[in-house]
């Protein structure tokens, strides 16, 4: 966010060695447990969001779709640890295989999000002028949507349930926040100090853009980009329960959750351990993203 | 490349010609954003009139026809659309396929919604910020970690599982709430909705109000000052506060927008008729005229908070108005 | 962050779960509300059985209020409106379906006959008025039927008038109507109507045993939007105040109406989207009547309040039809293979959780002239189902299934596709929930390329009433385009005898039907009504919830 530190004591804090910078970030971060075991928890929901096919198959009962009703809703039995949901399927298979659209599209999403509203942010803070109101009308009728509306309207119309179609739409909803609190970020950073001395000194708009503004305003968004993962994934969960999302046959932990939803007070197993997952998901996103934080914002290092 | 215009730190517009730009600048995107609702809308897939039914029962096809042709769904979309912004300029926001006209489903919701809204909006702010100040100031200790595991936790449970819970929970075997429904008044059939709606919003506050006192006390002039032998509390009420709320100011205004119109979730489990409640149902009954108008209304109220929120960004930050 | 930090904020994270979590398993232990005794379980068996003889009936248990959950009616005019409890209260039609019974018993009418079961006269019972002192004549009836039955009007219980002679030129396919009175419907004198079916039809009287036929004063028609929101009618209970879109509505005693008097002094309708949320309403002792209750809150119902709940007997059927206009499906053998592979009884039990009862019939067997065990190929035979399709030919190719957008429908579909995956082997199967205005235009299109899962609620517990909608050629529920000449014949014929006669006939008719299995029936749903203590002699039985005039406020 901004410093006015510069203003008061007149130092200028231009930053040179950056070959040097990011190797050490890396090692900073691997250094902390803060960051590496939640890192590696997200590394090992990636794996499994990526192959989940051996890790399903642990206890014997791998595949989700062998679904048998006369095991409907059956409590935790040999191979089947978690049990079976409604349709007599294997419950700890459904939520391993759960995991790879809720985290693709949290992933994919944040992803997108971060960088476009980045890149948004800064040109818009920056530049001003047309470009500025340009976007920021378009910002706005955005935001004449509250969320949950538009998304609706958007994914009915659509009629398509896919992954693509439901990030794309959340997508399209969470760059207009991101942006706003980047640009407003970049404006309070631009008229700094360091960043005046650093254009006098020459340097390009680029330059200053991506060596001098964008560290230091890009914390904020970070710290939302981070709040976000969970958001998204939930974000997911709340419009399949609305209908619009993804849609059984697909396994989703949003889905399962819905499901669950109907049954929460005769089995409450089938929110739990969906739950759970999502839970140790985000917190491990959450945490990750503040060890990030720490460690490459200037002005706590 | 030299940026378009001139970035001039010290120029100001004044006040009055900012605001009359902004709201001028309103009306183009009003009408844009109305005119793609209506066009996404209209062309949703299925039949309105049929929807009316809801698959529990029959209508006669000579009666569908019949309302079809007085809801000039036969129309082409673009004739449609002039007929009903026709009906607009009049004042009229027409009628849903219902039959009630749309202003006065408008003048029924739009009070209980502003409610929650506010109450909700108060919730976060009166909790959110003292509690990430709290954190901030205590970092590292259990305060600060109880507070970033409590709004972990809220982020990661979806709203309505947290909804139906606290609904159980805190209604029926507690007791504390009423359970649903608005039959007790402002404010206390809406405390238990508005803190499951501001929960989120909250959560976010907190931290991000946070992360911004912390590091705000890190930079240099609050380090200086304390050096000075300021007192600490002085220092951080005048400072590193003022500093520090600037992104919770802007993400509180977005978020207090968003309250007006997203609360389709907890309006459902709670049964509040609300706008959220009346738009989510418009939508899936295809009610187009009842998804227009409400959705111009939410777009207006949208636009003129994010004016307000603008200018109090300005007031709170002076380098930034001459946007 | 430090090490420690992380260490505490699992820590705390952890409390919190916990004690969330034990928030939702909570939820079913806890009890409130008292399991109160004395309050007798009904079944409909306090439903009395005649009005309309002119005397009032005993003030015993008068007064208080009680609240039943409802949904939004939109409109309140009787021909317009699909609210069947309140308009039960604020109007009185020539005929009512007895709650217990299921049979036709008089209502503003005396008697309604007939020797040919073509032409039929209504005689009425004098002294019945509206609320505002307007006498209820034979025009007022002649009145709202016109209205009800002009397309132009868009009423949407319109299709109630098909039988009636004129209504085709009411209701033009094409163009503009050519009338505005029913022909078949004459005003004899104040207390006399004649009415000329199309057909012969001997279930008449059922029909007209509805809400939708009821009278309407001079003043619906000079301020119609005025009548809609305040509706001035000749039930036991009128309207406090006027309706307004998704408040409660709330109906006081009548106390100048003839036929038995309404036992509380009020009762309010309290509007819901969810029925989860009314039945939380009711544990918490805000609303004293919910039917129905959602399917996983059943257990926990009969466990909390015991014999203050009911099973209702609505005639309806859930119903897997097949796209006969798809080739895939022209052999029947296919058609009873895919029936056969389907475990009725698991999907009742497991899904429903007893909220449904398997369909082995059209109808269930609370409507007249059932018979269960119909069809045949509605039992549960995997080996017999995998060798009949075989004999077709067997299926390749994908498979989707259609069903309605709905939290049941979504699992009762997937459990159905399961069952035709492991059963029949076919592997490529999928399916989708699409809204009902979304679905159902590729039904009527016949575009559809799937089978899909419909509804059909009958308008009275009469096997005729699933045949003929459901079967017949014209039928308005026919959505498989099914066409048999025998059963068409069968069905008239039947329809065209006296009620009694008939039966016979019809089921004769349903043996065809299953021989073409043009649908495979899956279940009948069953739904639950649930009470406070705050109320007692609360009827349920063939409409859901019977008369509510007569519930009794306890205390």
């Amino acid at each position: 966010m901004s410093d006015p530190t510069s203003v008061v004591t007149g130092t200028p804090q231009v930053s040179d060695d950056r070959p040097a910078r990011r190797r050490s970030v890396l090692r900073d971060l691997l250094r902390r447990p803060g960051f590496s075991i939640p890192a590696a928890v997200v590394a090992l929901l990636a794996v499994i969001a990526a192959f989940p096919a051996p890790f399903a198959g642990l206890f014997g009962h791998g595949d989700p779709t062998a679904c048998d009703l006369t095991h409907s809703g059956m409590p935790a039995a040999s191979g089947h640890p978690f049990g079976f949901d409604i349709q007599g399927c294997d419950l700890y298979a459904q939520v391993i295989y759960g995991a790879r659209p809720s985290m693709t599209i949290g992933i994919v999403v944040t992803a997108a999000t971060l960088v476009l509203s980045i890149t948004f942010g800064l040109l818009t803070g920056y530049y001003g002028g047309l470009l500025d109101t340009i976007f920021g009308r378009v910002i706005d009728v955005f935001y004449g949507f509250p969320f949950m509306v538009a998304a609706i309207v958007i994914l009915t119309a659509l009629g398509s349930h896919s992954i693509w179609a439901v990030s794309g739409t959340l997508i399209a909803f969470s760059w207009p926040t991101m942006t706003r609190v980047m640009r407003g970020s970049v404006i309070a950073t631009k008229n700094l100090e360091y960043v005046r001395a650093a254009r006098a000194l020459g340097a390009s708009n680029t330059r200053i853009m991506v060596r001098h503004i964008m560290p230091n305003a890009v914390s904020p968004v970070l710290v939302l980009a981070s709040l976000m993962v969970g958001g998204v994934i939930a974000g997911e969960a709340s419009l399949t329960y609305l209908g619009v999302g993804l849609r059984a046959p697909s396994i989703s932990w949003g889905i399962q959750l819905n499901t669950a939803q109907s049954y929460f007070l005769s089995n409450p197993s089938l929110l739990v351990y969906p739950a759970v997952f999502l839970c140790v998901t985000v917190l491990s996103f959450v945490l990750v993203g503040d060890a990030v934080r720490d460690v490459i914002d200037p002005k706590t290092r | 490349m030299r940026p378009f215009g001139r970035t001039r730190p010290t120029e100001k517009l004044p006040m009055g010609r900012y605001v009359l730009k902004r709201t001028l600048l309103m009306i183009p995107v009003a009408v844009g954003a109305t005119f793609l609702i209506f066009a996404v809308v209209f062309a949703l897939p299925g039949d309105p009139i049929t929807a009316l039914a809801g698959g529990q029962h029959v209508i006669a096809p000579s009666v569908v026809d019949a309302l079809r042709e007085r809801y000039h769904l036969n129309d082409p979309l673009p004739l449609q659309y002039v007929k009903y912004v026709g009906g607009l300029l009049h004042g009229d926001l027409g009628e849903d396929f219902n039959g009630r006209a749309v202003s006065s489903i408008i003048a029924q919701a739009w009070p209980t919604t502003a409610k929650l809204a506010l109450t909700a909006f108060v919730i976060e702010v009166a909790v959110g910020i003292p509690l990430g100040i709290w954190a901030g100031l205590r970092r590292g200790r259990m305060v600060d970690a109880g507070v970033l595991a409590g709004t972990t936790l809220v982020f990661a449970v979806p709203i309505f599982v947290i909804g139906y819970t606290f609904q159980i929970l805190f209604g029926i075997n507690l007791g504390w709430f009423p359970v649903a429904g608005v039959s007790d008044g402002w404010p206390v059939s809406y405390l238990l909705p508005a803190l499951v709606l501001g929960l989120f919003g909250l959560a976010t506050t907190a931290r991000l109000t946070r992360t911004s006192l912390v590091e705000t006390l890190s930079a240099g002039y609050v380090r200086t000052a304390l050096a000075k032998g300021l007192p600490r509390r002085r220092i951080i009420v005048k400072h590193a506060l003022r500093n520090s709320l600037i992104p919770v100011v802007t993400y509180l205004g977005i978020e207090f927008g968003g309250l007006l119109g997203g609360a389709v979730l907890i309006e459902g489990i709670f049964n509040i008729p609300g706008m959220g409640f009346e738009i989510f149902n418009a939508i899936k009954q295809q009610n187009g005229p009842a998804v227009v108008g409400i959705s111009t209304l939410l777009v207006l109220i949208f636009l003129v908070v994010n004016l307000l929120v603008d200018l109090l960004y300005g007031l709170l930050d002076p380098r930034i108005r001459h946007v | 962050m430090k090490p420690r930090a992380v260490r505490r904020m699992g820590l705390v994270g952890a409390a919190l779960a916990a004690v969330l979590l034990a928030g939702c398993a909570g939820g079913s232990t806890g009890s409130t509300g008292s399991t109160g005794q004395g309050d007798k379980p009904t079944s409909g068996a306090t439903d009395s059985s005649s009005t309309g003889t002119g005397s009032a009936t005993a003030d015993a248990g008068q007064g208080g209020t009680f609240s039943v959950a409802s949904s939004d009616p939109t409109h309140l005019t009787p021909g317009n409106t699909w609210s069947f409890y309140l308009e039960s209260l604020l109007f009185t039609g020539p005929l009512r379906i007895d709650s217990a019974t299921g049979e036709p018993v008089p209502g503003v009418a005396t008697s309604v006959t007939s020797s040919d079961q073509k032409v039929w006269t209504i005689k009425l019972a004098k002294g019945w008025t509206f609320s505002n002192g307007e006498p209820v004549t034979a025009q007022s009836f002649a009145d709202a039927w016109n209205a009800t039955a002009l397309s132009t009007n868009g009423w949407v219980q319109n299709s109630n008038f098909a039988l009636f002679e004129g209504y085709d030129a009411m209701n033009p396919a094409k163009g503009k109507p050519t009338a505005t009175t029913l022909s078949g419907v004459k005003v004899v004198d104040d207390l006399t109507l004649q009415v000329t079916l199309t057909k012969p039809y001997g279930l008449f009287p059922y029909v007209i045993a509805s809400y939708a036929f009821a009278p309407m004063p001079k003043e619906a028609f000079t301020d119609p939007k005025g009548f809609d929101a305040a509706p001035i009618g000749n039930g036991p209970y009128k309207i406090e105040g006027k309706y307004t879109a998704n408040q409660a509505v709330t109906v006081v005693r009548n106390d100048a109406y003839p036929g038995p008097k309404g036992k509380a002094d009020k009762i309010v309708f309290k509007p819901y989207t969810s029925y989860d949320t009314a039945y939380n309403d009711l544990l918490a002792g805000n609303t004293d009547i919910v039917y129905p209750v959602p399917a996983d809150r059943l257990s926990d119902a009969q466990a909390r309040l015991g014999d203050r709940t009911a099973v209702a007997k609505i005639p309806n059927l859930n119903y897997l039809a097949f796209p006969l206009w798809d080739k895939r499906f022209d052999n029947v053998k296919v058609r009873e293979a895919f029936s056969m592979a389907i475990d009725r009884d698991a999907l009742t039990k497991s899904i429903l959780k007893g909220a449904g009862e398997s369909a082995t019939s059209i109808s269930p067997s609370s409507a007249v002239g059932s018979n269960p065990g119909s069809c045949t190929a509605c039992a549960f035979d995997p080996a017999k189902a995998k060798q009949l399709l075989a004999e077709a030919g067997g299926w390749s190719g994908p498979l989707k299934l259609y069903a309605t957008q709905d939290p049941a429908n979504t699992q009762i579909l997937q459990a159905i596709a399961n069952q035709l995956r492991t059963n029949l082997g076919i592997t490529n199967i999928t399916f989708d929930t699409p809204p009902y205005a979304q679905l159902d235009p590729q039904v009527k299109d016949k575009t559809l390329d799937g089978p899909f899962l419909y509804y059909w609620g009958a308008y009275f517990p009469h096997v005729a009433n699933f045949l003929g909608p459901l079967m017949s050629k014209s039928g308005i529920a026919n959505d498989t385009g099914y066409d048999n000449a025998k059963v068409n014949d069968l069905l008239d014929q039947a329809d065209s005898m006296d009620v009694k006669q008939g039966l016979p006939l019809y089921q004769q008719a349903e043996a065809q039907v299953w021989k073409d299995m043009p649908i495979a029936p899956i279940y009948f749903g069953r739904y639950t009504a649930a009470w406070t203590d705050h109320v007692s002699d609360v009827p349920v039985g063939v409409n859901g919830l019977g008369d509510l005039s007569q519930v009794v406020v306890t205390n």
